[in-house]
Formats: structure tokens, C-alpha cells, sequence
């Protein structure tokens, strides 16, 4: 017998809880090596372009006693700067330190992510395998690169994963809990909030219809309340910045703008502002206008999808489709709002492995995340 | 995938509008916004095949 059979009969041979123990902690490995190694050679090595600098001139100004949003102005909500402020008090004012002990905070949020779909997958039953699920995780992170250790997305992608499975494993207020800090975090979870009501709505759950959002503003509100205080004017200004944002060059409604002018001699200007390179033109205003209500229209029509499609077959397959239209709900704010940052797929990376649709007996289908 | 063939290494090209990396950002949200039609429609055909409206 030579050793693969030989470790194949062993392994058959563990308990499931046991092999799934196994797994998961194989690719907490793998995670760590992609993270140590992968990611500081070949192109990955490549970190020219980084938010690294602003996050450690924020954590700077906290360690000189300056309060966010009234001393100085952010665009990141509480939870972020306080990603922010951690490595800043372990690094002192080293940058390579900082940027370490940052990218190590971030993969501890990987990490996270790894333990939330063995979670997942344990309750979605057999949908997927968990060597699958853990596997495309996997695939998606290195398909995005390095990006992901120089944004504290990856801790917002955490945070939602966090509240979906929760809220799928049946802890449906810790879920809204996680919600409301998320949102303290990044203000994409928000996102997931109308699927939430929609899920207490479907199944009857009255009392947590009003209980959940109730749990996710208290949680929201410990956070926010110190900085509304000390200064409501800035704290809203944080909210926002992002409403004022002009059309950014790689958002979806750019292209087009960008295409015609080498095609056909439209013009636009390329400028900095807000933090990023953005599209003007009189035509740009007007996409930007639109963008708001396009992506609150598509929106509704992915939460109305989800009441009307998202609760047929077993326990199962109705936690499946939590996931299946948080994904959804989550591109359709990417692909129609005026800025695509290339670190919002982050978002999507924990959602997509989960995403895979029984095609019948035995067959799944994957909604083909890799190649955005 | 395709944001990673454009970010970071070939972002300053977008910057100054060359042609291929404008058409491959293209792409690439069109990619995305097809998958978020193809994931409705998936989801209306699974259930109508499951049986309806249930729950």
C-alpha cells in the first residue's frame, strides 16, 4: 500500500467532525503562507499604490490625542480607525512596522473568514464540500492579489460573513448585532439588513422583525454615540464624503465615457479629488446623478427576488440563499455605484464559494465570481 | 481575476486612457454585471423548477 492510499484510508476512516477539523486547519495554514509568502513575491510583491499612508497619518493624529471627526475630519467610520489606531500603538512611529503589524490584523480577519465558511458549510449540509468551499475561497483571494493586505476591507468582508452565519446558524439578533458593528466598520453590511427583514417576515418571526433592527442600532449607537457627541457635524460629514464622490474612473458607468472618448473624441478630464482619479464631463454629472437611484432600484429588485425566490426547499437551501442574494445585493451595489474600487470585491470573496446552486441531483453550478 | 490584471500594475495606463486597459475595466464590469442578471435569473428558474413560491 503506498502512503497516499495509506493516508487516504485514514482519513475516511476520522469522524466528519474530525476531518472537517482537519481541513479547515489545512487551509489556516495555507491562508498563512499565501499571506508570508505568496504575497510578497512575483506580482504580488507590487504595493505602489496603497491607502497604507492614510490609515497610519490617521492612527498618528488618535496617538497625539486628537479625536476623529472633531479634531480632524475621516472618511472611515469608528471601527476602521480603530483598525487604524491597534498596529499604530504596537508599531510607534516605524511605517514598516505599521504596515505589518496592519497586513497581520488583516490576516487575522482572513483567517476569521476561513473559520466562518467551514461554519457555513457545516450548516448548509451538502450543498458544498468544505475542501470545494475553502478551495474557491482560496482561488479568489490570490484571483484579487496583494490588495487585500493594504485595505481593511477584508475586515468588513469578515464582519458580514460574521453576521450571515449567525444569523443562518439561527443566532438571528447576535446576527443584527454584528450587523449594526459592521456598519461602524464599513457601510456595506448594510446591505444585508433588508434580507434580514425579509427572512423575519417570510417565516413568521414577528417579534424579531422589530427586535433585530432595534439590536443592530444599539449596537451601532454604543459605537457612533461618543463621536456624535463630541461632534454630530463631522460624524455625519463621514457618512457624507461618500454621497458627494464624483464618477470614479473604474466604476461601471465610466467605461462607456472613458470608450468614447478614444472612440469617437468625447471629452472628459481625469482629476484627483476625494481620494481618487475621477471622470468629469457634463455627461459624467449626469451618470453620477443616476447612479443613486439605479443601484436603490436594482437593489429592490434583489430583495424582492430574494422574498419571492429565496424560500423554497429545505432549511438548507433557505441559508443558502441568504448567502446567494447577500452576494447578489453586494455586486449590484458594486456594479451600478459611482465608485469601483478594486478592493470592493474584497466584499464578495467570503460570499461567492457559497453561492453554488443545486442544478439538480448531485450537480451544482458555480455563478462564476473568478473571473470579475 | 480581471481587476488584478488592471490593479495595481496597470492602473497609471488607465490613468492616461490607453485603450486596452479602458476596453479590459470594461470588460470587467460588464463580467460583473452579467453575473448579477445570470444569479437572478438562476434563482427565478430554481425555484419555479423547485415548485413555486414557497416558505
Amino acid at each position: 500500500m503506498d502512503i497516499i492510499t495509506r493516508v487516504e484510508t485514514w482519513y475516511a476512516g476520522l469522524p466528519e467532525d474530525r476531518q472537517r477539523r482537519l481541513v479547515t486547519a489545512a487551509f489556516l495554514l495555507l491562508h498563512v503562507l499565501i499571506w508570508l509568502v505568496l504575497f510578497q513575491s512575483l506580482w504580488f510583491g507590487d504595493k505602489h499604490i496603497t491607502d497604507t499612508p492614510i490609515y497610519y497619518e490617521y492612527a498618528g493624529r488618535m496617538t497625539d490625542g486628537m479625536l476623529p471627526y472633531r479634531d480632524f475630519a475621516s472618511e472611515y467610520p469608528p471601527l476602521a480607525m480603530l483598525l487604524f489606531l491597534l498596529p499604530r500603538l504596537l508599531s510607534g512611529n516605524a511605517y514598516g512596522a505599521f504596515v505589518s503589524w496592519f497586513e497581520l490584523e488583516m490576516l487575522l480577519a482572513d483567517l476569521a473568514i476561513v473559520l466562518l465558511i467551514s461554519l457555513a458549510v457545516k450548516r448548509l449540509g451538502d450543498r458544498i464540500s468544505l475542501v470545494t468551499a475553502l478551495g474557491l475561497y482560496s482561488l479568489f483571494l490570490v484571483s484579487n492579489g496583494s490588495i487585500v493586505q493594504a485595505r481593511f476591507d477584508m475586515a468588513a468582508a469578515a464582519v458580514i460573513m460574521a453576521a450571515l452565519t449567525a444569523f443562518a446558524c439561527g443566532r438571528r439578533l447576535p446576527g443584527w448585532a454584528l450587523l449594526g458593528l459592521g456598519v461602524m466598520t464599513k457601510m456595506v453590511p448594510a446591505l444585508i439588513a433588508p434580507l434580514f427583514l425579509v427572512w423575519h417576515w417570510r417565516r413568521g418571526e414577528r417579534r424579531e422583525l422589530w427586535q433585530g433592527p432595534l439590536v443592530a442600532l444599539a449596537a451601532t449607537a454604543i459605537v457612533a454615540l461618543p463621536f456624535l457627541v463630541a461632534s454630530p457635524g463631522g460624524f455625519a460629514d463621514t457618512f457624507l464624503y461618500h454621497a458627494e464622490r464624483p464618477l470614479q474612473i473604474e466604476s461601471t458607468w465610466a467605461s462607456p465615457l472613458l470608450g468614447a472618448s478614444k472612440l469617437f473624441g468625447y471629452q472628459v478630464r481625469i482629476l484627483n479629488s476625494f481620494g481618487s482619479h475621477n471622470v468629469f464631463s457634463p455627461l459624467a454629472d449626469v451618470f453620477a446623478f443616476l447612479s443613486g437611484p439605479a443601484t436603490l432600484l436594482l437593489l429592490l429588485v434583489v430583495y424582492v427576488f430574494y422574498w419571492r425566490y429565496g424560500f423554497s426547499g429545505e432549511a438548507e437551501d433557505r441559508m443558502a440563499s441568504l448567502f446567494y442574494f447577500a452576494a447578489i445585493g453586494i455586486a449590484a451595489f458594486i456594479v451600478l455605484g459611482k465608485v469601483f474600487s478594486p478592493q470592493f470585491l474584497i466584499w464578495l470573496l467570503p460570499l461567492m464559494p457559497l453561492t453554488y446552486r443545486r442544478a439538480g441531483p448531485g450537480r451544482r453550478r458555480c455563478s462564476g465570481r473568478c473571473w470579475c | 481575476m480581471l481587476t488584478q490584471i488592471e490593479f495595481p500594475h496597470l492602473y497609471w495606463q488607465l490613468f492616461i486612457l490607453n485603450p486596452g486597459i479602458v476596453a479590459e475595466v470594461a470588460l470587467r464590469n460588464a463580467v460583473l454585471a452579467a453575473m448579477v442578471v445570470v444569479m437572478l435569473v438562476t434563482a427565478a428558474r430554481e425555484n419555479r423548477a423547485a415548485g413555486g413560491l414557497e416558505g
